[in-house]
């Protein structure tokens, strides 16, 4: 499923200074593609996160429309667009995103059980994302046993085990080691080997070698669409 | 799984603070509520009870004082007049219906290690006593017999002894929550035989009269026609050493101290449950809003507005359920248990609804609190349903 | 000796109010003038002596395994049931209703005994429940 975004762009209301809004991320055209990485990179505040909540349902675009698939985003309700970003979007946003009172599987879990019943093979899939990344012993632990790596790691495992179309991670490296870091862009480049249209904002250097198509915002504008 | 039940058990110590806060909402509730509906009970059975308009006795009884000690405090003592006097009055203009009343207190010795009131009446006029009786007794009441209150651990069947002579339970009556429950009711045989004793053992103050030529008390109800102040002034001008009072004005003090009690546990009632209101609402707004960011990551994977505001309606349910039955429990545990204690604490006539009427106090005490309790919670799920997800999660180099 | 759980000290803290309790706090009505008791001291003397019984058995909980501590809590469960029938049921009490026995000693017995049961249950399926 393509992600098409047309003439999107967002304001923000400001109190203060001399416009009485902020252009978060000035009107833009931009299509993730199926089966492929898109990489934006660029400095803090210059509207990447913005674009990934956008492409992700949470937030409204001012104005252009955002279509998954055929689908217009912004035109469903509530309800309507939950339940589609339960079954077509995986996100991984910045931070830790645990629910404390469940255990790391539950956690992981938790996407398959907003509106059904997880099965033996959900289960044996989520503990086989867990072992590739390398959080598998600790499945069964209460997330304030974790470091923020393996948070993370849970945070991955999450939003890849619905089998998403769409993959939307912000910093998904943030907390993690060279090798940890590694481990999880190949896992990112396999998903979008596999069909998915996957975004990924970070500052990480070494991510430009597994992109398929390579952006830089700069003060809400986006720059680039390098295809490799 | 259900993620309201795990995020109760997740933190146990928040799930205890709210389920001790609703319970203490809900015993005040319903403890409170028990007890005005008691004392209203109490009164009303007071009322029934004394049946008649006016009430003479020797004016040695210093009318008031030692008259409402015995019928509102339920305290045993006795006093006579002749028994012309009964006569005299009987004679006078306006008296309806109009029926002697004989008193004996027993000593402490025998059945009770407290003296019992005990009441004689003549079931040939008696108006006051023969109505309630009824209720629980429906035979002769033969001499020798006796009908004891509710208060009074004898089983009919059970045999007292006052001043040596042996009388027969033959009734029990049901709780009045008056002076009722701890006396002993017979007929006039029986009662003059036991005061006729107690003269003969030297155990009644009154040492020098003829249990035959005596009686108590004198009930009136005012003829139709005359108002029962013109016949109770009527008595006071014209028989001598007597003092007549209106039932009424005697309970009168009963009544407004009793309001004043149920006007006073009323607004603590009112205090209370508007404390416990706004005390949920900053507990389940405290306890949300420290959890902004578990909702946010819930919305992003896909929970609805209306599955957000459900997850914090099913805690607060939860909590509120388990809360409320522990609170009504123990109120109804001690209220039921300890309520002879709370009456005589009280000092004022104190009666029990029913079962069926308790038990519909009780759920409605359990509703009320409930309600209010997933109402406090309402408005954290309204406010956490429509949170900004893309501004919790967001960092800050996006 | 593994660390007690809440319900392990409700257990020995109801047991102990319920033994130090009928004799201090709500304990039946006094001696009569002559020196002689009336039959509620009796009641007091059987509700102290068992819930002595209950108090030592909350004790050596503590120091037993799972399974023992499940049994434990329900033979004071069902002592405790059967205790609050002690005063009143059992072994009567005085003539009026008023009176400090039936009026303090035996709603507070009756409390007291229906809390230790309920906690002495929700302890044994607690137990079971881990096992």
């Amino acid at each position: 499923m393509n992600l098409t975004a047309r003439n999107v762009s967002k304001e923000f209301p400001r109190k203060t200074g001399s416009s009485n809004c902020f252009t978060a991320l000035q009107p833009l055209d931009l299509t993730l593609e199926a089966g492929k990485l898109t990489i934006v990179t660029g400095r803090s505040g210059s509207g990447k996160s913005t674009l990934l909540n956008l492409f992700g349902g949470l937030l409204k675009p001012t104005a252009g429309t955002i279509l998954a698939g055929d689908t217009d985003l912004y035109a469903l309700s509530d309800r309507e667009l939950s339940v589609f970003r339960n079954s077509h979007i995986g996100m991984i946003p910045q931070g830790q995103t645990a629910i404390y009172s469940l255990t790391v599987l539950e956690n992981v879990l938790l996407p398959l059980r907003l509106y059904g019943k997880p099965e033996q093979q959900d289960e044996n899939r989520a503990r086989s994302l867990l072992e590739r990344l390398d959080i598998a012993a600790l499945a069964d632990c209460c997330p304030s046993e974790l470091s923020g790596g393996e948070l993370r790691r849970m945070a991955i495992a999450r939003a890849l085990l619905p089998q998403p179309e769409i993959l939307l991670a912000d910093e998904p490296t943030a907390d993690l080691d060279e090798e940890n870091t590694e481990i999880v862009f190949r896992l990112m480049k396999q998903t979008a080997g596999e069909g998915c249209a996957v975004m990924l904002v970070t500052h990480e250097t070494c991510a430009k070698a597994y992109a398929d198509e390579l952006y830089t915002m700069q003060n809400g504008k986006l720059a680039g669409g390098i295809k490799k | 799984m259900n993620l309201a039940y795990r995020n109760c058990k997740g933190k146990p110590v928040r799930t205890t603070i709210l389920i001790l806060l609703t319970a203490l909402l809900s015993l005040a509730v319903c403890g409170g509520t028990l007890l005005v509906s008691g004392l209203q009970k109490g009164l009303g059975s007071l009322e029934a009870r004394l049946g008649a308009d006016i009430m003479v006795v020797p004016y040695e009884a210093k009318t008031k004082s030692n008259l409402e000690s015995i019928v509102l405090q339920g305290n045993p003592g006795y006093f006579y007049m002749d028994k012309s006097r009964f006569e005299k009055i009987a004679g006078l203009d306006g008296i309806g219906q109009i029926s002697a009343q004989f008193y004996l207190a027993s000593t402490s010795s025998g059945c009770c290690s407290i003296p019992v009131q005990i009441i004689g009446f003549d079931p040939a006029t008696d108006f006051t006593v023969t109505p309630w009786l009824k209720r629980s007794f429906t035979g002769n009441l033969e001499d020798g017999d006796i009908i004891v209150g509710n208060d009074l651990n004898a089983f009919p069947g059970d045999t007292l002894t006052f001043y040596g002579i042996d009388c027969h339970v033959a009734a029990k009556l049901d709780k009045t929550g008056t002076y009722y429950d701890s006396a002993v009711f017979t007929n006039i045989g029986t009662i003059q035989k036991l005061i006729r004793s107690s003269l003969d053992r030297g155990m009644n103050d009154f040492s020098r009269i003829d249990p035959e030529k005596v009686v108590s008390a004198v009930l009136i109800n005012a003829a139709e026609g005359y108002s029962p102040e013109e016949v109770m002034n009527d008595i006071n001008i014209h028989v001598k050493k007597v003092k007549a009072v209106q039932t009424k004005e005697m309970i009168s003090g009963i009544s407004s101290s009793l309001k004043g009690t149920s006007d006073v546990i009323g607004v603590l009632i009112g205090a209370v449950w508007f404390l416990g209101l706004i005390i949920l609402l900053l507990a389940y707004s405290i306890s949300v809003g420290g959890r902004k960011r578990e909702f946010a990551v819930l919305r992003m994977i896909g929970a609805s507005q209306g599955k957000l505001a459900s997850v914090i309606m099913q805690e607060a349910m939860l909590c509120g359920i388990l809360g409320a039955l522990a609170g009504t429990g123990i109120s109804l545990l001690g209220m039921m248990t300890f309520r002879t204690a709370i009456g005589e604490a009280i000092g004022l006539p104190f009666l029990l609804p029913d079962a069926l009427q308790t038990a519909l106090l009780a759920l409605f005490s359990l509703a009320a609190v409930l309600l209010t309790g997933t109402a406090a919670a309402a408005f954290s799920a309204y406010r956490i349903s429509r949170i900004d997800t893309a501004l919790i999660l967001r960092g800050d180099n996006g | 000796m593994k660390k007690p759980t809440i319900t392990d000290m409700i257990l020995l803290i109801l047991s102990l109010a319920l033994c130090i309790g009928v004799k201090l706090v709500f304990h039946a009505c006094g001696m009569k003038d002559d020196g002689s008791y009336m039959t509620c001291h009796w009641a007091e003397q059987a509700v102290f002596a068992v819930s002595t019984g209950l108090a030592v058995t909350a004790v050596f909980r503590l120091f037993l395994d799972r399974k023992s501590k499940a049994g434990a809590a329900l033979a004071m469960s069902t002592t405790a049931a059967v205790t609050a029938l002690i005063p009143g049921v059992c072994i009567r009490l005085c003539m009026m209703e008023t009176m400090r026995c039936h009026a303090v000693m035996r709603p507070a017995v009756i409390i007291l005994c229906v809390l230790l049961a309920v906690t002495g249950i929700v302890d044994f399926v607690l137990c079971r429940k881990e096992d």
